[in-house]
């Protein structure tokens, strides 16, 4: 479909039926001291001179050559395929469509993101996509609330800092109350007491220092108290860790950025939230379904609506109604790059090379270890004190090396992490400038 | 559109029927499934639990919109018709049959403020 701008004769005619002289009429209810000057009042910069600025910034930017930080954000191999692939026009620039039936494909990916979601979450259904981790898991907990008319929430401090603050922010006016449960030995441990009249518990796999929880231990407690199990999951761990749908979870969220979608500062991200079938009416966001045409034809449709507030209105449990289609096609694409198998390896090459890291760190007798738990790709050290930390981390900035995040609950404390993209000799060559500095 | 003389009705277009052990059952009229259009889902409370006059007691779902079921009266639940939860489509089929549940209420006075066959065929602009 092309985009035809209106034609000055279109615009004149248009005044002409509306009776106005200019277009600025169109604005004349606006008290002038609102009206803001035009934004750009110099005549800009020669495409040579745009260059040169950027190429003076670049000139103080340090190229990070080994990635040692985690926290939320991973830094994996990225197939080329999938760049090329979601660059096609089709795919880049469609907003969810007003007429969704009509863009069969687009209905086609969302479709199969969510099989891909659903199989890694071991949940039965997931929905199209929400804006990132965050964000899904507010969706959860609102969920949960309209699901079991309770608004106490409980959550292990193993969480993301980043996900309890954004949820804070986006249930603020929403009449809940809220209670951490500290972690013992960076491990979550509930009782029955801790989540007593709960709607639900809110537990991280991997959890924040990267330790892996005993989800069906915690699912147990829940599950005897009818309290909801909400897992914020890394999905790139379902490579080797049980899915929390096995262990027990009734909703699953978590950050889909792992799945093929790049570092760009931050962002953007990729939320995913899944669920127990029971629970498919208060699944808030689009829902893609297969189904046959009248010619028994396979053709994909937007189905149970009328949860959605255009449809549901102030009865509706959530008023999200996009989803971010263009990072859960990456996700879509580099699931069915890897299969199961390439899963299966990144997981576990992340796995190693951060029993390698840790293992070599502590040798140089520089730092301690904070926990003996199982971990995944992501763990926990401390320096003697905050200041050696922080100085030690801006030196290994000047050699490239970003090195690991530093913990504020913990003194001297610092998590590493590493995925399939670090190499020993990188390991290797950090432990050396370490020694040196 | 039928509208049943032995039945009492509401406002909101659920009807109700005195049974003879003293409870009260309640489904929706002929026109309220014509309005909807095809059912898809209902949700019901479960047995034992309460429910408040004038306030929601579950939601029905057609193929293009979701409404609530307003309770006629306040008490007990003290049935619900599972079979209709299986299979919504019944509602379409034959509304006075397929009941939602079966209230016993803590006040009979409140059954004194329902609407007759004839009241509510005139607010329905059904007179004739």
């Amino acid at each position: 479909m092309d985009y035809i701008p209106h034609k000055s004769e279109d615009i004149k005619r248009m005044l002409q039926v509306c009776g106005l002289n200019n277009v600025e009429e169109l604005f004349s209810s606006i008290p002038p001291e609102l009206k803001k000057d035009p934004l750009n009042k110099d005549d800009g910069l020669k495409e040579i001179e745009i260059i040169k600025i950027f190429d003076d910034f670049m000139k103080d930017v340090v190229e990070i050559k080994t990635c040692l930080a985690g926290g939320g954000a991973y830094r994996h191999f990225i197939p080329s395929v999938i760049d090329s692939l979601v660059s096609r026009g089709e795919f880049l620039t469609a907003y969810t469509p007003y007429q969704p039936e009509i863009s069969q494909g687009i209905l086609q990916t969302i479709w199969e993101y969510q099989e891909i979601i659903s199989r890694l979450t071991g949940m039965d259904i997931s929905n199209a996509s929400h804006y990132d981790g965050s964000t899904s898991l507010a969706e959860a907990v609102v969920m949960s609330k309209a699901i079991t008319s309770k608004n106490k929430i409980v959550l292990s401090e193993g969480l993301n800092p980043r996900h309890i603050s954004v949820l804070k922010t986006i249930i603020s006016n929403q009449n809940f109350n809220m209670k951490n449960i500290p972690l013992e030995d960076f491990q979550t441990n509930i009782t029955d007491s801790d989540i007593q009249d709960a709607s639900c518990f809110i537990i991280q796999q991997p959890n924040y220092y990267g330790i892996i929880e005993d989800l069906e231990s915690v699912a147990k407690v829940c599950n005897r108290n009818n309290v909801l199990f909400i897992v914020v999951f890394n999905p790139i761990s379902a490579g080797i860790l049980k899915t929390p749908g096995e262990c027990g979870a009734d909703i699953v969220t978590g950050e889909g950025q792992p799945l093929g979608i790049s570092l760009n500062f931050g962002g953007p991200g990729l939320g995913f939230i899944a669920c127990k079938m029971k629970y498919i009416r208060y699944l808030p966001g689009r829902i893609v379904a297969k189904t046959n045409d009248y010619q028994n034809r396979t053709a994909f449709v937007l189905t149970l609506q009328a949860r959605e507030q255009h449809i549901r209105r102030e009865k509706a449990s959530s008023n999200i109604c996009s989803n971010h289609a263009l990072m859960a096609l990456r996700a879509l694409i580099y699931c069915s790059l890897l299969g199961d198998k390439g899963l299966k390896s990144v997981a576990l090459l992340s796995c190693q090379n951060a029993r390698y890291l840790k293992k070599s760190l502590l040798e140089t007798g520089l730092l301690e270890d904070c926990t003996n738990k199982p971990f995944f790709h992501e763990f926990p050290l401390k320096f003697k004190t905050d200041e050696e930390r922080d100085r030690i981390r801006k030196k290994m900035i000047s050699y490239g090396v970003l090195f690991g995040i530093p913990l504020s609950s913990i003194k001297g404390g610092i998590l590493f992490n590493t995925t399939e993209l670090v190499t020993n000799e990188e390991i290797d060559r950090v432990i050396s400038i370490l020694k040196e500095i | 559109m039928k509208v049943p003389e032995n039945l009492l009705y509401t406002k909101t277009h659920e009807w109700l029927r005195q049974e003879n052990d003293g409870s009260v059952t309640v489904g929706i009229t002929d026109y309220a499934q014509h309005e909807l259009g095809d059912v898809v889902y209902i949700e019901l409370p479960e047995k034992n639990s309460k429910v408040e006059k004038q306030k929601p007691f579950g939601t029905i779902e057609s193929a293009k919109s979701v409404s609530e079921l307003i309770a006629p009266l306040s008490g007990d639940v003290v049935d619900v018709n599972e079979e209709v939860k299986k299979k919504p489509e019944l509602v379409n089929k034959d509304p006075y049959e397929f009941w939602f549940i079966k209230i016993k209420p803590s006040n009979r006075e409140d059954i004194k403020e329902l609407l007759s066959c004839q009241a509510y065929r005139e607010h329905t602009g059904e007179d004739s």
